[in-house]
């Protein structure tokens, strides 16, 4: 069994376009709150992990430089730097445990969407102008939700995404989404950026609706 | 203090500046929980609130809007400017795994999550 597994593996890491990072000596993900009582930093509990390695641990990403975690550059340091980092040049960081595993290219059912009514709510709340000059009144949210959500998916599992942000609360990035107008706007397409969050495993969940008009 | 409130910068720092975040700027918290002692809050174009009645204003000048704006900023760097719609159910909802134990308000100068637990020990100094 295992030199099945080892072919599949090896033809996974040849075809796959996507990989997971994975700490194997870190538990500590995006999605299990590393909280304590009375300590509550997240950079004390999850020690000797780093947060940022944390917030991207069992997250997939296409294999791509621009969509996924920058690795370290050890190029810039110098010989006798790189001879002390023998042995700890980590994936990210000095010391970094992280791998990045080959995966399965995500599908439909192995992708999971997150957009959350509250966000729909916050942007008919704040961008109301906005949405009705697309045809959206507040009758029409779960619509728009619908539109939104197709719309991701589409663009994601090609992996049609760029990095917005990194850090401490997580890697987030930013996908084109493309609503068709309705009503009165019928016909007409908006692009618009929009983000979101990515979480261990395949899940991915919006931040927030419209983020920016497209450049 | 708590997700989807709306909440004013009161210090200008290095690293909201950078971002185009400066003193007395109104934005909302987007995410439920409280990391590093920060809310993640989002800025919007003021237009998006001049013209909140008037879709035709957004189809003429569209491009004119400004991106929006989402960074980390210390609870120490914001006040509550309005209190909006979110019940601790939603703050529940938006919290990672529905987790009630992480910190998620701010309550009276101290951090608490929905369990009542308070994080600092004298009001108003978040790090005590």
């Amino acid at each position: 069994m295992k030199m099945f597994e080892n072919i599949y593996n090896k033809l996974l890491a040849h075809f796959s376009e996507w990989i997971q990072v994975n700490d194997p000596k870190s538990h500590w993900t995006l999605d299990n709150a590393p909280i304590i009582k009375d300590v509550g930093v997240d950079a004390e509990v999850v020690k000797p992990h780093c947060v940022k390695c944390v917030v991207v641990n069992q997250c997939w990403f296409k294999n791509e430089k621009g969509k996924k975690p920058e690795r370290f550059d050890y190029t810039k340091y110098s010989d006798k730097i790189l001879e002390e980092l023998r042995g700890i040049d980590g994936l990210y960081h000095p010391h970094c445990h992280c791998e990045e595993k080959a995966i399965a290219n995500p599908t439909e059912k192995t992708l999971n969407i997150i957009v959350k009514d509250d966000k729909i709510k916050d942007f008919f709340d704040r961008k109301n102008g906005l949405a009705i000059s697309w045809g959206y009144t507040d009758a029409d949210k779960s619509i728009f939700k619908n539109e939104f959500i197709t719309s991701i998916k589409q663009k994601y599992l090609i992996g049609d995404y760029s990095i917005f942000k990194y850090d401490e609360f997580g890697f987030q990035i930013t996908i084109i989404a493309s609503v068709p107008g309705i009503n009165q706007k019928q016909g007409k397409i908006y692009k618009f950026q929009t983000g979101f969050m990515v979480y261990p495993n395949g899940k991915i969940q919006n931040t927030t609706i419209y983020g920016g008009k497209i450049k | 203090m708590n997700i989807y409130d709306d909440v004013r910068v009161l210090n200008d720092k290095e690293e909201y500046k950078k971002e185009g975040v400066f003193k007395d700027m109104v934005g909302r918290i987007i995410l439920g929980e409280i990391r590093e002692n920060s809310f993640y809050v989002n800025f919007i174009d003021k237009n998006f609130e001049i013209h909140k009645n008037d879709p035709e204003w957004f189809e003429e000048h569209y491009d004119e809007l400004e991106d929006d704006i989402s960074i980390p900023i210390k609870i120490e760097d914001l006040e509550l400017v309005k209190k909006n719609w979110a019940t601790d159910k939603t703050i529940l909802n938006s919290l990672p795994q529905n987790n009630p134990a992480w910190w998620c308000k701010v309550e009276n100068g101290y951090i608490m999550n929905l369990l009542g637990d308070k994080k600092n020990k004298i009001p108003y100094d978040y790090n005590s």
